[in-house]
């Protein structure tokens, strides 16, 4: 949890290769123009992610709601499309994924995964 | 605009190739010695002075807060109604500071906004780049006639929680069986909307168990009120006649109320309560009003993508004291409104645009000890606006299963932990 997002630190012998990188970022940017930028804590997708965790952990004591860290990108999103998609739904997660796109639920479903795995490589 | 267009996709391409670390020299410069000054220690300034600081290490991050802990609102109606103790409501600042936030235990005085500096009330000032007010809710002692902070010790309002919360609790025990408890609704916008109707179903909890002939009477200065089907039906179902509601329109508004007699004034009754819970008319905390970042509404209006005042500048307001509505002034709004504003915040101190995205809120209230219900809302907040997410959202159904209302009180469980973890523990 304590690890920098963004780092005061800075290497100038990369500097040149930064004309080279932007052009890379229209790739591996998607439909809704956000970044699927999974290592930032300030990208679009940390903003989004942001919100999950009000409720749902990474690990701890939770009964009722799932935590999060066992989740891959893959299940995630399928479970996020499942609800968004299930018309007659009605619990709170129903509710609240019908209000994401879907390209939203993927960039949230990579950030949330990503995080996993920065977490168990940290432990 | 082309500047900063190109500088985001710098920053965004090296992060994409795990660069993330990097940033300009010039802003370098500027996030070295950037401050943070975070006025008010609940869940919304808790939460944002933590997020900041874990995303912007250099960031200094000072917490103001004149109390030692906080006392949460949320889960409060379960003390009032015996099922919980107002410890299990207590979180200190403890793990704030072992991240390196400075807490400062004083009151904000006041703000000069045009030189960036807060003065506290012990005389000494902090600098900052960027302020966020997170001061929550103060009374109007002004507003209804005879309602002033002497006369909430004996009719309290415990619309903050702690000892007012305990007050009540003590109250109610003390009653005998046939009274008659009487719960004052001010007109909204006031904090937590679902709040008085909870309270009413746990007070009523606990009459029905101990006081079974007591009556509880609810005086709203409202027409209509949050989750009000699912709440009918439930006093329905769980305390028969036992709990009466009065619309504005029907004679529920109070103007004006004696303390000594506990008695209530509508415009055409009197009434005398053996216990009366007044949840009063509010605004935005004090500190709020000195800044000036508040409206003639008495709340603060924000940029809603930057939680940026639109009356003071580099003043962010999160939490109960902004006007974000369609979001509630709810401990869920305020957790997640404190992590994107902070998440703002950083992005414009290392260069980066202010980003819109889109939030979320869920609140559940407790029926019974064993059963919640919910309403979730889920909003965008582009071009400086909020705005409900068309077809999201909503109540749990009107069809309500005791299961699915179980359910969400487990649920409503594990949020009290997850929300609570993230602002204290």
């Amino acid at each position: 949890m304590n690890r920098p997002l963004v780092d005061a630190s800075l290497a100038l012998v990369l500097g040149l290769m930064f004309i080279a990188l932007a052009s890379c970022s229209t790739a591996v940017s998607n439909k809704s123009g956000a970044m699927p930028d999974l290592s930032t804590g300030v990208s679009q997708a940390a903003v989004l992610s942001s919100v999950c965790t009000g409720c749902h952990t990474s690990g701890g004591s939770a009964k009722a709601l799932v935590s999060l860290q066992d989740y891959s990108a893959n299940l995630l999103q399928r479970k996020l499309l499942e609800y968004k998609n299930e018309a007659d739904g009605a619990t709170v997660m129903h509710r609240i994924a019908r209000g994401y796109s879907e390209q939203q639920i993927v960039l949230i479903a990579d950030y949330v995964s990503a995080q996993n795995q920065i977490q168990s490589a940290g432990k | 605009m082309t500047i900063s267009i190109s500088r985001r996709r710098l920053i965004m391409s090296m992060s994409a190739l795990g660069l993330s670390g990097l940033l300009a020299p010039s802003v370098l410069a500027q996030t070295a010695k950037a401050k943070l000054v975070v006025i008010g220690g609940g869940f919304g300034g808790a939460t944002a002075a933590r997020f900041a600081k874990r995303l912007l290490p250099s960031l200094s991050v000072t917490l103001v807060e004149p109390n030692a802990n906080y006392v949460a609102c949320p889960f409060s109606n379960l003390v009032i109604g015996g099922l919980r103790s107002i410890e299990q409501q207590t979180f200190s600042y403890g793990a704030l500071s072992a991240e390196g936030i400075t807490i400062v235990r004083a009151m904000a005085r006041d703000v000069d906004a045009a030189a960036k500096i807060v003065t506290l009330d012990n005389g000494t000032t902090l600098n900052y780049d960027r302020l966020i007010l997170s001061p929550g809710i103060d009374f109007r002692w002004d507003a209804l006639q005879g309602y002033d902070q002497a006369a909430s010790e004996q009719l309290p309002h415990a619309w903050k929680a702690g000892a007012q919360t305990e007050l009540l609790r003590k109250q109610l025990q003390a009653m005998d069986d046939g009274g008659v408890v009487a719960i004052s609704v001010t007109a909204a916008p006031f904090r937590c909307p679902p709040g008085p109707y909870e309270r009413a179903s746990l007070i009523a909890y606990y009459l029905k168990k101990n006081k079974p002939k007591s009556k509880l009477l609810i005086l709203d200065s409202n027409e209509k009120f949050s989750k009000q089907g699912l709440f009918t039906t439930s006093w329905k179902n769980l305390y028969g006649d036992m709990v009466e509601w009065r619309a504005a329109s029907n004679d529920g508004r109070v103007n004006r109320v004696e303390a000594n007699s506990k008695t209530l004034h509508t415009d055409f009754e009197s009434l005398k309560a053996d216990v009366a819970n007044i949840i009063p008319p509010q605004h935005a905390g004090v500190i709020a009003q000195r800044v000036r970042a508040a409206s003639d509404s008495g709340w603060c209006p924000i940029n809603a993508t930057t939680f940026e005042s639109t009356l003071v500048p580099n003043v962010h307001v999160i939490g109960d004291a902004s006007i974000a509505s369609p979001m509630p002034k709810s401990a869920f709004s305020a957790n997640a409104q404190a992590k994107v504003c902070a998440i703002q915040i950083v992005r414009l101190l290392t260069g980066l645009d202010a980003e819109a995205t889109t939030l979320a809120n869920t609140c559940f209230s407790y029926v019974a000890e064993d059963k919640a219900i919910s309403v979730s809302g889920v909003y965008s907040n582009e071009g400086g606006q909020f705005a409900n997410m068309p077809g999201a959202g909503g109540v749990s159904p009107a069809d309500l299963s005791i299961s699915f209302q179980q359910q969400e009180a487990a649920q409503a469980a594990d949020w009290f932990k997850a929300i609570t973890g993230e602002a204290f523990s």
